[in-house]
Order: structure tokens, then C-alpha cells, then sequence
């Protein structure tokens, strides 16, 4: 899958639990989890439940870190790699 | 006392709280209660509560007990009071939508004295995971509990220190 599509597929994501409207841009750097986050700590775990269930992959408690769920690039990177795992 | 309770009964249960001190309830209750019976501790930053919130929905996949404490605020949503003679007090609507986002159903479980002055835990039916649901029923229940066993209740601890709940 490509990074497009992964992004896209997360877009409509985060839209959805953060009521964003279809046509609201929302940036690469939108900041969606962490102290300055959109998300509260159970918004974040409803975001994470989502991107498994949606990408078919199992987030490790180690793996929640900023470096991988910060921001909509760092989560499309994130997903990107976990999808390229054997 | 609940969770120390449904440990010994065999069940494994996962205390959540801020603040927990695993050290001195061992020294408490001794460690054979302890084995099944582990803590998660919401105190960090937002990073380590989603991690806390993730380890929560491991616990029930495993289909373990978590045992969550009643927070109440001054303020908030209707749907949510409590009925308490002191003042005002609404439940955290944060914990309803962690349960039904969790899909977990409800156990209210309570802390009371029989006619001989033992103390008895109390577990109600399950109840769906939904606010409407444990409102219905988890708060009428809870409502009674701080008016008949003042005793058990946490809450009239803080309200002595005027503490917020």
C-alpha cells in the first residue's frame, strides 16, 4: 500500500473521531496525540483501536511513542513500517 | 477491598488509580493476594496514559477484572449527576467513554457491613457497556450506597478534607 493511500485511509480517521468536516484540510503536522495533542489519552486509544482494526496491524505498548503517533506523518510513517513487517 | 476480594477468589484483577503504592499493599495484604491482583498507574504524561489505557484493553481481551474507582467533579453534564445530599456531584465522563469504547461491561461492585458487622462485598449483574445503562442503574445504586454506607465511601473522606471530589 502506498503512503498516499495509508495517509488517506488515516485522514478519514482522524475525521471521523475528531467530527472534522470532509472538506477541512488537515495538515501533516496536525499534532494529534501528546500534551499540545487534539486527542485526550482516550481519544488516542479510540485512534489506535481504529488504525488496528483499519490496517489489520497490533500496536505494542513500546511502539506509543511520539516518534510514531504524534503527528498524521509520523502515524503514516508508523503504519507505513509496521505493514512492511515480515 | 473489592479487588482484594475477587484476587482471592481467584480472579486476576488490574487496579487502576493515580497514586497506587503496590509496595504497601503487599506489606498490607501479603504477596499471595498480590499475584493475581497488579496495578496500573495512570500518573505520567499523556503517553504513558494511553499506554496505561492500551494495557487496559489487553487486561479485558484477557478477560481479567479492572477494577476502576468512582471520580466525581463539581460540574458537568446532567446525564451524569449523582443524587448526593452534600452538593453536586457528577460522574467522570471520561471513564464512561473509555467503557464504551471498550465495549466492558459494568460489575458494580460495593464495600458493605451486615447485620453482624462484617464487611461484604456486594456485586450486581452486569450491566451493557452504554452511559445510559449505568446511569440507569449503576447511579441509583451508587446513590444509596454514600446515603446507607457513608462508612465505605471514599467521597465523605474527601468532602471532610473539602477537598474536590
Amino acid at each position: 500500500m502506498s503512503r498516499n493511500a495509508i495517509r488517506r485511509r488515516i485522514e478519514a480517521l482522524v475525521r471521523r473521531l475528531y467530527n472534522a468536516e470532509e472538506d477541512e484540510p488537515l495538515s501533516e503536522e496536525l499534532v494529534l496525540l501528546g500534551e499540545d495533542g487534539s486527542f485526550d489519552s482516550v481519544a488516542a486509544l479510540q485512534l489506535l483501536l481504529a488504525v488496528e482494526e483499519e490496517f489489520g496491524i497490533v500496536v505494542q505498548d513500546e511502539e506509543i511513542r511520539p516518534e510514531n503517533l504524534k503527528s498524521l506523518s509520523c502515524l503514516t510513517r508508523f503504519i507505513e513500517g509496521k505493514l512492511c513487517e515480515p | 477491598m473489592v479487588v482484594r476480594v475477587l484476587a482471592q477468589r481467584g480472579h486476576e484483577v488490574i487496579k487502576t488509580g493515580m497514586g497506587l503504592d503496590p509496595a504497601g499493599r503487599i506489606k498490607r495484604w501479603g504477596k499471595g493476594s498480590y499475584r493475581r491482583w497488579q496495578s496500573l498507574d495512570y500518573d505520567g504524561d499523556r503517553w504513558h496514559r494511553v499506554r496505561v489505557l492500551n494495557r487496559v484493553r489487553q487486561a479485558l481481551e484477557r478477560n481479567a477484572i479492572v477494577h476502576v474507582g468512582i471520580r466525581g467533579f463539581p460540574r458537568g453534564d446532567a446525564d451524569l449527576e449523582i443524587d448526593f445530599c452534600y452538593k453536586k456531584f457528577f460522574l467522570d465522563p471520561q471513564i464512561l467513554r473509555l467503557i464504551e469504547i471498550l465495549r466492558a461491561p459494568v460489575l458494580p461492585c460495593f464495600a458493605v457491613c451486615d447485620y453482624k458487622g462484617r464487611v461484604v462485598i456486594k456485586i450486581y449483574p452486569a450491566l451493557a457497556a452504554s452511559t445510559k445503562e449505568i446511569m440507569s442503574t449503576f447511579g441509583p445504586l451508587y446513590a444509596r450506597y454514600l446515603r446507607e454506607f457513608p462508612e465505605y465511601a471514599n467521597i465523605w473522606a474527601r468532602v471532610i478534607r473539602q477537598a474536590e471530589f
